[in-house]
């Protein structure tokens, strides 16, 4: 996405914009400043993001949406803290915080970073001439901010790698499965399904894959999730595995990102390590009532034991508490994958599960959860019982013996 | 013949009406001072009965002509906001940001 121009972020429809509900609100309602033909003296006091403080400016007209912004994920930026609070010490609380408000908090995106501007992550400036889209554009807006993965994969911008199936078939946008309702921090309404006496509100997520699952592969695809349809594997796994174990290919994993004020600049800046491609299933580190799968895919996130190193020292005192393996749902998904091929592309292939010798050593204890121990033996015939004794030892650190006796079916 | 006459006399004084009436409109219309619509009122009044009630019907229509007539406020900000020359005019000197990250964000 090429950057606007200086004048491109700030020009005004003046045709279109006027005529809108918005272009009835003069400018200086939202964005102060001072009426006057001089510059300098206009911008006096001027607000250009009068949406950081949405309960004043939006929610004077939107007091539905604003009222459940402080549960909206976007707004909060929760999912941070909810993993930076337990790898790190109550201690270094006032350090963290400052480490995040120069790092972190740039991916908070405000009313009007969705509805009528770009995301200041990205430069900024009004999309559409300032008039308000109530649903933002997929790569203005949305992959602007999700774009190094979700976006890459969801549109085929890997080599090598096809589009998403719902977006290269289905031209589906975010919005198709990411309604205004879950990205406005509202809670779902459980009374739809769920009647008395388990009526309840939702509460508050503090993570992107907490709570109730929405969206969910299993709401449109319901009898693929509960094995009644023709597919034998969605017969023999449907609920064991996530839907991406089978229907994912290849995703982004990076490593290790360093943050750090500039020198020379004073900006704050980061460096990851590197970032691939690679395709691994792992233990459910999220495993719930809500996510009740046994095998998920799993991605690696840039956190390690120095990234903070420019700010402190062991600054993460509690790496361990969390796998650096963490559960994810790429947006990649196809009908066909190397894993629906037959049974034996995932039974007896090593190479795609999260085994020991793919985890960093420094990262191990950590990621115990989610390591496989097991390979999954490969399926050799119809009706025939196989009793199978497995040995694995990985570095010492584990050893395990596992006897499974199962009758299968053919490939 | 004299039941023609008749006739004649009968749709006389409606016809007169009408027409003062739209010269009533007229003079209301191309008024541009005070002794014009004094003669528009002298006229309402000497030549209707309901004269009495034309004359706030004037003045409403005084007012709204007035209100009409004014121009919206000005908007300093939409005035620059809305034209690409001279925001490109204005526009602070462009600096070079030369991003320090180093890798996928």
């Amino acid at each position: 996405m090429a950057p606007l121009e200086p004048w491109e972020k700030v020009l005004v429809d003046s045709t279109q914009y006027p005529g809108t509900v918005h272009g009835q609100i003069a400018c200086q309602e939202c964005h102060g400043g001072v009426q006057s033909s001089d510059k300098a003296t206009a911008h006096t006091g001027l607000i250009a993001n009068p949406s950081n403080d949405a309960l004043s400016t939006c929610g004077e007209c939107h007091p539905d949406v604003v009222s459940t912004n402080s549960s909206n994920l976007h707004t909060n930026l929760k999912g941070y803290w909810t993993v930076l609070d337990q790898r790190t010490s109550p201690d270094d609380h006032e350090l963290i915080t400052e480490i995040f408000g120069n790092h972190c908090n740039n991916c908070h995106a405000s009313c009007g970073e969705c509805h009528v501007s770009q995301p200041n992550l990205v430069g900024g400036g009004l999309i559409d001439g300032h008039i308000f889209n109530a649903t933002p554009s997929m790569t203005r807006n949305c992959t602007a901010c999700h774009g190094s993965r979700v976006g890459n994969e969801y549109l085929g911008k890997h080599d090598g790698l096809l589009a998403d199936v719902h977006f290269r078939q289905g031209r589906m946008t975010c919005l198709a499965c990411h309604s205004g309702h879950e990205m406005h921090g509202a809670p779902d309404n459980c009374e739809a399904c769920h009647t008395a006496p388990e009526t309840t509100t939702a509460v508050p997520p503090d993570h992107r894959y907490d709570g109730v699952q929405n969206p969910s592969c299993e709401a449109c695809h319901v009898t693929a999730a509960l094995g009644k349809d023709d597919i034998e594997m969605h017969q023999q796994h449907g609920g064991e595995l996530s839907c991406q174990v089978c229907h994912s290919v290849a995703y982004t994993s990076c490593d290790g990102c360093h943050v750090a004020i500039s020198d020379t600049s004073g900006n704050p800046y980061y460096a990851t390590e590197g970032s691939y491609l690679g395709f691994y299933i792992g233990k459910n580190p999220r495993k719930s009532y809500d996510r009740p799968y046994t095998y998920v895919t799993l991605r690696h996130v840039p956190v390690a034991t120095d990234n903070f190193a420019f700010y402190g020292d062991n600054l993460l005192p509690n790496y361990n508490a969390l796998p650096t393996w963490v559960y994810t749902t790429p947006h990649n998904i196809q009908r066909e994958t190397p894993q629906t091929a037959s049974c034996n592309a995932c039974h007896g292939n090593a190479d795609i599960y999260l085994t020991a010798d793919k985890v960093y050593p420094e990262e191990l204890e950590a990621n115990l959860s989610v390591i496989v121990e097991t390979i999954p033996q490969p399926i050799d015939s119809i009706t025939n019982t196989i009793v199978i004794t497995d040995i694995i030892t990985s570095t010492n650190i584990l050893t395990t013996t596992e006897t499974v006796t199962y009758t299968n079916t053919a490939p | 013949m004299h039941k023609a006459t008749r006739a004649f006399k009968f749709t006389k004084r409606p016809f007169i009406l009408v027409v003062m009436a739209f010269v009533m409109i007229l003079a209301i219309g191309c008024r541009a001072n005070e002794s014009s619509a004094t003669t528009a009122s002298e006229l309402t009044t000497n030549t209707l009965p309901a004269a009495a009630t034309q004359e706030p019907m004037i003045a409403t229509e005084e007012a709204v002509a007035v209100v009409a007539t004014e121009p919206p406020p000005t908007d300093e900000c939409l005035i620059c906001h809305t034209d690409k020359e001279m925001l490109i005019h204005t526009a602070d000197p462009e600096e070079e940001v030369i991003s320090e990250n180093e890798g996928e964000g």
